[in-house]
């Protein structure tokens, strides 16, 4: 542990894995409440042929994959609102699309881009530099104050899309904000758990806290605590046995949320089973 | 500049009346489900909607709450048009609310408020007196910090009309409130129902009990895309009326009984 918090490194990448372990998790609450799951693992594949790009023409990563990642975000909810394709069909054409793109960009660069796809795709928190954490920490406390601003506007959208509406709230705009939040936390995660992985920190942590809590809020907090807990253990286990960070964190996640799903009182399994109505 | 994002309400012109249709036309999917409807409601009365399924009950409340635009004709909300009113509660069938959604009853009838509060805006003491006083009202104040799925079917019904009250509308809109609820629980609704009528809250129902509609209600509406009768029940529910309306679905026995046959459109 001494050696591990000695090396400036591996503090930064234990202050990114801290940061990214409150704010995925957190927004993840509303994936996990409207069944956005898939969109948000098509999100974070569709960013890919960003990060490539923006590699290629030498700019900040994050730049290129945020740009991208918004655009499609908007882009998916502009084709669904306008066609008779049902969303999720529309969602897979593009995103194993993008993905194809991304892989082929790399290809078609050639020379040695092993491991730097890797890190794309697994995630690697060692790897995050000076400026990589600053972006890292200046966008995640955006998305942070502005979850909290809009906090009763999304719940009510999360809950209730007609008494949104009826209630004239500007849905379509709440609605195309969540989206961009979703693109900015899935980039600033890539680092931490990669492409493939995303969305375990999304709806992991998120889904254990589900069954643990009764008001947002505080779903939010323990969410929060299970990121932390996860990126944390994750990257100094990583650390240890000399693992991408992306596989570990994700293991701890969903160690984690093997245990609430086991335990929690009232809605784990253990629990339904003793009151007779397994799930 | 994010003040812009929520529309001005419309203010009420408070000579007009609630609900003036003329000539309303509204369609769902691609077809027209509402044709040329005129009527109007004042303040404070309460109008049950009776029809057959797809008669355009749940299409009329959705253009009255501003979720559907008209296709033709006039709609006016306190003698302005459709959308941009904050004063319409509408409390959709059931089913569309996901009950283990992370929310205290409390909670779910401050929803009510959001819009009033404002952007940027925490809710206030007054917010929560406001939230208190609601739930007095539907007699669930006990309840306030409990989960909403915890309760009945026939106190999330309540709670729902807790959150109208919250929200100070004007005008409540109840689709199929009655669904599944037991005699008990019905009463219940009525008696709330009584208490915002003398507030003079205009209250619409949509149902399929001909016999609910006749003995709790001021107005009856009889609907089939078509607005076919208006009145008070004696005289908006007639056997041509209730023929026009449920066709050959319709079985009137010898004493005058009504029988509705609704099996065959799948109803219950």
């Amino acid at each position: 542990m001494e050696t591990f918090l000695t090396d400036p490194v591996a503090v930064r990448g234990l202050v990114a894995a801290i940061i990214i372990g409150v704010v995925t998790p957190v927004l993840g609450c509303y994936v996990v409440l409207r069944g956005m799951a898939f969109f948000g693992d098509a999100l974070a594949h569709i960013v890919l042929p960003g990060v490539v790009v923006a590699f290629l023409l030498g700019w900040p990563l994050l730049v290129g994959a945020l740009i991208v990642g918004v655009l499609s975000a908007l882009l998916i909810n502009l084709i669904s609102g306008t066609t008779s394709i049902k969303e999720d069909s529309a969602i897979g054409v593009v995103f194993v699309a993008a993905f194809a793109l991304g892989i082929a960009l790399i290809s078609l660069r050639g020379g040695d881009y092993g491991e730097e796809l890797e890190h794309i795709l697994f995630g690697n928190l060692i790897d995050v530099s000076q400026t990589d954490l600053l972006v890292i920490a200046l966008l995640a406390a955006v998305v942070l104050i502005l979850i909290v601003a809009f906090f009763k506007e999304l719940q009510v959208l999360a809950f209730d899309q007609v008494l949104a509406t009826t209630m004239q709230l500007p849905v379509g705009w709440l609605n195309n904000l969540l989206l961009v939040l979703l693109a900015v936390v899935i980039v600033i995660s890539l680092s931490a758990v990669g492409v493939i992985m995303v969305l375990a920190m999304l709806i992991t942590p998120a889904s254990a806290a589900f069954l643990l809590t009764r008001r947002l809020p505080i779903m939010m907090v323990v969410a929060a605590v299970f990121g932390v807990i996860s990126g944390v253990t994750g990257l100094y286990l990583s650390f240890r046995l000399g693992v991408a960070s992306g596989p570990m964190i994700v293991l701890v996640a969903t160690a984690i949320f093997g245990v609430v799903f086991l335990f929690a009182p009232g809605r784990g399994l253990i629990s339904s089973r003793r009151r007779g109505s397994a799930v | 500049m994010l003040a812009g994002l929520m529309d001005p309400s419309h203010s009420h012109d408070r000579h007009a009346p609630p609900i003036r249709a003329e000539r309303l036309r509204a369609a769902y999917d691609g077809t027209l489900a509402l044709e040329d409807l005129t009527f109007t409601v004042e303040a404070g009365q309460r109008v049950a909607i009776v029809g057959p399924n797809g008669a355009g009950k749940t299409t009329l409340f959705k253009v009255i709450a501003g979720i559907l635009r008209p296709t033709g004709g006039k709609l006016e909300i306190f003698g302005h048009g459709p959308g941009r009113h904050i004063c319409v509660g509408y409390l959709p069938q059931r089913a569309q609310v996901n009950l283990d959604f992370p929310v205290t009853v409390a909670e779910v009838v401050m929803m009510g408020r959001v819009r009033e509060i404002g952007l940027f805006r925490w809710p206030g003491k007054s917010d929560w007196e406001k939230v208190d006083s609601a739930l007095e009202r539907v007699g669930l104040r006990s309840r306030s910090g409990m989960h909403i799925g915890a309760l009945s079917a026939g106190q999330q019904q309540r709670v729902y009309l807790a959150q109208a009250v919250a929200q100070q509308a004007d005008i409540v809109l109840l689709d199929e409130p009655l669904t599944g609820l037991d005699l008990p629980a019905r009463e219940a609704i009525f008696n709330i129902l009584d208490e915002l009528s003398q507030m003079s809250t205009t209250v619409l129902i949509a149902t399929h009990d001909l016999n609910l509609a006749a003995e709790r209600f001021d107005q009856v509406m009889l609907l089939n895309r078509r607005l076919i009768a208006i009145g008070d029940p004696k005289a908006a529910i007639t056997s041509d009326a209730l023929l026009e309306a449920y066709g050959g679905h319709l079985h009137i026995v010898s004493d005058g009984t009504v029988v509705i046959d609704t099996h065959h459109e799948g109803l219950e």
